[in-house]
């Protein structure tokens, strides 16, 4: 799975599938801080991801 | 998850909704907090402060959509390789909705940018930004109503607790859905300031923006970093994860505890202290000493 990560601009591949607060909790990112969006689709937290997904997390902080 | 309101797929989460009745909550909760605090009424003129982030631009959007008259006023600080990218977002947004915008600057307003004060190391970023914007703010909006900004249920849950954790007692007095005139400041042409997104989360802002489709690149202030307010947001953001509900239940306490006729609060009159009387000055007192101040400093470098 290719996990990009809008904050940091990092790209992750990780070998993932279950829920994507699951996912969020093993990288250390909280639900509260990121927007999930999976294959181009804005999904919510309990949305279930495998392998062959691209997720992209977008921050919900703001510029200051 | 479903949508709570129909079987849809939910976009949103707390509450649970599919795009089309996120849409409506949005504007309808704008639409609340508009009528509970008289923040303005369809006859009003509003200037609304944009900054090219999600938040003002997601602000611009929904009034223009709920029928109210806006125009919007766009500040550029000075702050290179961050307000450039705002800017171009917003220079997008405006072809797209035709809504006016009009952009001053630090620099053609007191002779410098935000980058050149920070070189000399004797400023704080955000006091010197904060001042002069609220200043530039008052003095372009003479012509409206109401400033309205995009200040989100989260930028006020972490006022409240910054002012509550530094011991602000005056300030901690000043925030909330309106901040209008009193007798001091009518006489000094202070536009009332008014924030519709009182109890919109930023997570639910970013979620509008994104399925309208109305762009705004990531962007961090390269002076946010170390603020307070940003150690903040990581502290509060954890513990709504942990205990949902928790900032609007600050910003609900916050607001409870004050008197009602307070919910509507008033500028302190000290802020304007260094005016002159009659009708057509603009409040303008700390900020002129500030840029003296800072033009002062420069010049002796």
């Amino acid at each position: 799975m290719k996990i990009t990560i809008e904050r940091t601009k990092e790209t992750i591949e990780k070998e993932f599938s279950g829920k994507a607060m699951d996912l969020l909790k093993e990288i250390g990112v909280l639900v509260e801080d990121v927007l999930i969006i999976k294959n181009g689709q804005l999904v919510t937290e309990d949305e279930e991801l495998d392998d062959s997904d691209e997720i992209k997390l977008l921050s919900v902080i703001s510029g200051g | 998850m479903n949508c709570e309101q129909c079987d849809q797929r939910a976009i949103s989460t707390k509450p649970s909704l599919c795009k089309d009745h996120f849409d409506s909550f949005i504007l309808k909760t704008a639409q609340e907090t508009i009528d509970q605090f008289g923040l303005f009424t369809k006859n009003d003129r509003i200037c609304v402060a944009v900054s090219g982030g999600k938040d003002s631009l997601a602000l611009l959007d929904v009034l223009t959509r709920l029928g109210y008259a806006v125009e919007g006023l766009f500040i550029n600080e000075g702050i290179t390789n961050y307000r450039e990218f705002s800017l171009k977002d917003l220079d997008d947004f405006i072809k797209r909705s035709g809504i006016k915008v009009r952009t001053v600057s630090f620099e053609q307003e007191a002779g410098f940018g935000l980058d050149t004060v920070m070189k000399t190391k004797q400023f704080h970023a955000c006091t010197v930004c904060g001042t002069l914007r609220r200043y530039l703010l008052n003095k372009y909006a003479q012509d409206y109503d109401v400033i309205a900004t995009g200040h989100n249920m989260d930028d006020e849950a972490q006022t409240v607790l910054m002012n509550l954790a530094r011991g602000n007692s005056s300030l901690f007095l000043r925030t909330g859905p309106k901040t209008t005139e009193n007798e001091a400041s009518i006489k000094r042409r202070f536009v009332p300031r008014v924030k519709p997104f009182y109890f919109v989360s930023e997570k639910h802002l970013l979620t509008y923006t994104v399925i309208h489709r109305i762009k705004t690149d990531f962007g961090e202030c390269p002076y946010a970093p170390d603020s307070y307010r940003m150690h903040l947001t990581e502290i509060l953001n954890r513990y709504e994860e942990e205990h949902p509900g928790t900032k609007k239940h600050i910003l609900e306490t916050y607001l409870a505890l004050r008197e009602p006729q307070q919910h509507v609060i008033s500028i302190e009159k000290e802020e304007f202290d260094h005016l002159s009387a009659g009708d057509v000055e603009i409040p303008s007192g700390k900020a002129e000493e500030l840029i003296e101040e800072i033009a002062s400093v420069l010049k002796n470098q």
